[in-house]
C-alpha cells in the first residue's frame, strides 16, 4: 500500500500558513514535487518545508486569473505536469450580518469561491489533457451551519465551494478528475487567530473530543484524499471536525 | 502526520469482524500490511483461522457470532489479554437479503437488523471499555451506499446500513472524550471474489457505468487505503464522519 504521491506534481495554495503548511510538508514527506502559492510572498519564502523531489514557491494572487493561468504553466514547464491541487488559499472574517457592506462580500467571495473556480479551471486542463487528475477543496463547518461565528459571505462562500466541488466532479470524473472537499471545523491556524478564548471554549465544548485541532490532523486527509488511497473517493464532502457537526 | 503507509499502524493491535471473506478478509489482509496485528472475528470459524494463517504476524482467529453477548465480550477478553491493548475495532460483519419489500420475510429482516447493526453496537459496546483503559482508539464501521441511496429489493439491507451511520455519531458523541474515535466507510459498488459473477452481466456493467462519475466501480483494495488511514493516528480530528468510497455514485444523483 503506497500513497503513490513520490516525484508526482501537486500544487498547494495557501502553503504559507494553516492547513496549506502543513499539507506541503506531509506531501514533501511523501517525496512529491511541490509548487507553493501564497499571496503572502515573505511568509512563504520562509516557510520551513523540507524535502520533496522538487520545489517551486509563487507568491500567486487566485483571484487573478491571469496570475494563476501563468502559474500553472510554469509548473508544468518546470515539472511536466500537475497531477494534485489541495486548494487551501481562503479568508476569514467575522462580521455580522449589518456590518457586512459591498467591498467585504465581494473580497471574501472572489478569493474563497471564485479563487477555488479559477485555480481548479487552470489546473483541470492540463490534469484532463493527462488522463488523471486529483483535486481537494476546503470547504468548512460554517458550509454545513451557516456560520456561527463566521460572517455571511464566509459562510455562503464555502456553501459555494462545496457546490463547486460536485459539478467539477460530475464534470471531472469522466476525465479522470477526482474532486473533493473537506470541511474542516476549528482547526487551529493563523486564519482563525481573530477568534477569542471564548469562542475556543465554546468550540471545545461543543466537540465531543473535547479539543481543537492542529493543522496536520485536517491537513493528512487531504493529502490521502489526492492520493492513490483513496482512487475510488470522488465528489465527498467529507468533515473534520472532532464530531462537532456530524452531517 | 501520514506515516508511510507500510508502518502506519505500526503497533497497534485490533479486531476486524466478518474477516474470513469478502471485503473483510481484504482489510484484515491491508491492516497486516501496514503494520498492525489483527484479531479475525467470524462465524465462520474455519474461515477465520484460514485468514488468520494468511496474515501470519501474530493474527489471531476468533468463532464469534456478532449478536451473542456473551460471546463478544468472551472475545474481546481474549484479544485484550493476548494483545495487551485494542486500537482498532473494525465492524464489518454484515448480511443483505434480496427479495421485493412485501416478500422479504419479516424474520431475515430481524436477522439483518441484527448482524448489521445490533452487532455492531455490542463489539463496539464491549471494546470501548478496553481502549478506553488504555487511552483510546479507532472503530471503523462498514456502512454503504445503501445507507444513502435506497437499493431495490433490499429494504432491510438498506435500513441496517443507514442505522449504521446514525451509531457511527452516537458512539462518536457518547466516548468521543474517552478518546474514542469513530467513523465510516459507505462503499458503492466494489468488486470481490463473492460478488465478481455480478459484473459478468453486460445489463447490469451498464447501469454501473452510467451511474457512477468515474465510469467504473471499485475494487476491494480500494477500501482499504482509506479505511486504514481512518484507523491510524494520521486521521486525527476525523470524528463522527462517513466517508463515502463510491466513486461518487451517492453525489452525482441528478440530471
Amino acid at each position: 500500500m503506497d500513497s503513490g504521491l513520490a516525484g508526482r506534481s501537486c500544487l498547494v495554495t495557501g502553503a504559507a500558513s494553516g492547513i496549506g503548511l502543513a499539507a506541503a510538508r506531509i506531501l514533501a514527506e511523501e517525496g512529491a514535487k511541490l509548487a507553493l502559492w501564497d499571496v503572502e510572498e515573505a511568509a512563504l519564502a520562509s516557510a520551513e518545508i523540507e524535502g520533496g523531489e522538487d520545489q517551486l514557491r509563487a507568491a500567486v494572487d487566485v483571484t487573478d486569473r491571469a496570475a494563476v493561468q501563468g502559474g500553472v504553466e510554469e509548473i508544468v514547464s518546470r515539472f511536466g505536469s500537475v497531477d494534485a491541487l489541495v486548494h487551501c488559499a481562503g479568508i476569514y472574517t467575522t462580521s455580522s450580518v449589518p456590518e457586512v457592506d459591498a467591498e467585504h462580500w465581494q473580497r471574501v467571495l472572489d478569493v474563497n469561491l471564485a479563487g477555488a473556480f479559477n485555480v481548479s479551471q487552470a489546473v483541470a486542463a492540463p490534469m484532463a489533457a493527462q488522463g488523471d487528475g486529483r483535486i481537494v477543496l476546503f470547504g468548512s463547518l460554517a458550509a454545513r451551519t451557516g456560520g456561527l461565528r463566521a460572517s455571511a459571505p464566509y459562510a455562503a462562500s464555502k456553501g459555494g465551494v462545496a457546490a463547486l466541488t460536485k459539478h467539477l466532479a460530475a464534470w471531472g470524473g469522466p476525465q479522470g478528475i477526482r474532486v473533493n472537499c473537506i470541511h474542516p471545523g476549528f482547526i487551529q491556524t493563523p486564519m482563525n487567530a481573530i477568534l477569542g478564548e471564548r469562542a475556543r471554549a465554546e468550540a471545545v465544548a461543543a466537540t465531543p473530543l473535547r479539543r481543537l485541532a492542529d493543522p496536520p490532523e485536517c491537513a493528512a486527509m487531504a493529502v490521502v484524499l489526492v492520493s492513490d488511497l483513496a482512487s475510488f473517493v470522488h465528489s465527498v464532502e467529507l468533515d473534520v471536525n472532532g464530531g462537532m457537526y456530524m452531517a | 502526520m501520514l506515516a508511510p503507509m507500510p508502518s502506519i499502524l505500526a503497533g497497534k493491535n485490533g479486531i476486524v469482524t466478518g474477516a474470513a471473506r469478502g471485503i473483510g478478509h481484504e482489510l484484515a489482509t491491508a491492516f497486516t500490511a501496514a503494520g498492525g496485528r489483527v484479531a479475525v472475528f467470524d462465524s465462520d470459524g474455519a474461515g477465520a483461522r484460514e485468514t488468520a494463517a494468511e496474515l501470519g504476524d501474530g493474527a489471531l482467529a476468533l468463532e464469534v457470532d456478532v449478536t451473542d453477548e456473551d460471546a463478544v465480550g468472551t472475545a474481546v477478553g481474549a484479544v485484550a489479554a493476548a494483545f495487551g491493548r485494542i486500537d482498532f475495532l473494525v465492524n464489518n460483519a454484515g448480511i443483505r437479503h434480496v427479495a421485493p419489500l412485501a416478500e422479504h420475510p419479516v424474520d431475515v429482516f430481524r436477522r439483518t437488523i441484527d448482524v448489521n447493526v445490533v452487532g455492531t453496537f455490542i463489539c463496539s459496546r464491549a471494546t470501548i471499555p478496553v481502549m478506553a483503559a488504555k487511552g483510546g482508539g479507532r472503530i471503523l464501521n462498514l456502512a454503504s451506499m445503501a445507507g444513502e441511496l435506497a437499493l431495490r429489493e433490499r429494504s432491510a439491507y438498506n435500513a441496517s446500513k443507514a442505522a449504521i451511520v446514525a451509531l457511527t455519531k452516537s458512539i462518536a458523541v457518547d466516548h468521543g472524550e474517552e478518546g474514542i474515535y469513530c467513523n465510516a466507510i459507505a462503499p458503492g459498488v466494489i468488486e470481490t471474489p463473492l460478488s465478481a459473477p455480478y459484473f459478468e452481466d453486460e445489463r447490469m456493467v451498464a447501469v454501473l457505468r452510467e451511474n457512477s462519475p468515474l465510469g467504473r466501480w471499485g475494487q476491494v483494495e480500494e477500501i482499504s487505503g482509506p479505511a486504514v488511514f481512518l484507523c491510524s493516528d494520521g486521521a486525527g480530528f476525523v470524528q463522527g464522519a462517513t466517508l463515502a468510497v463510491d466513486g461518487g455514485w451517492t453525489a452525482g444523483k441528478g440530471y
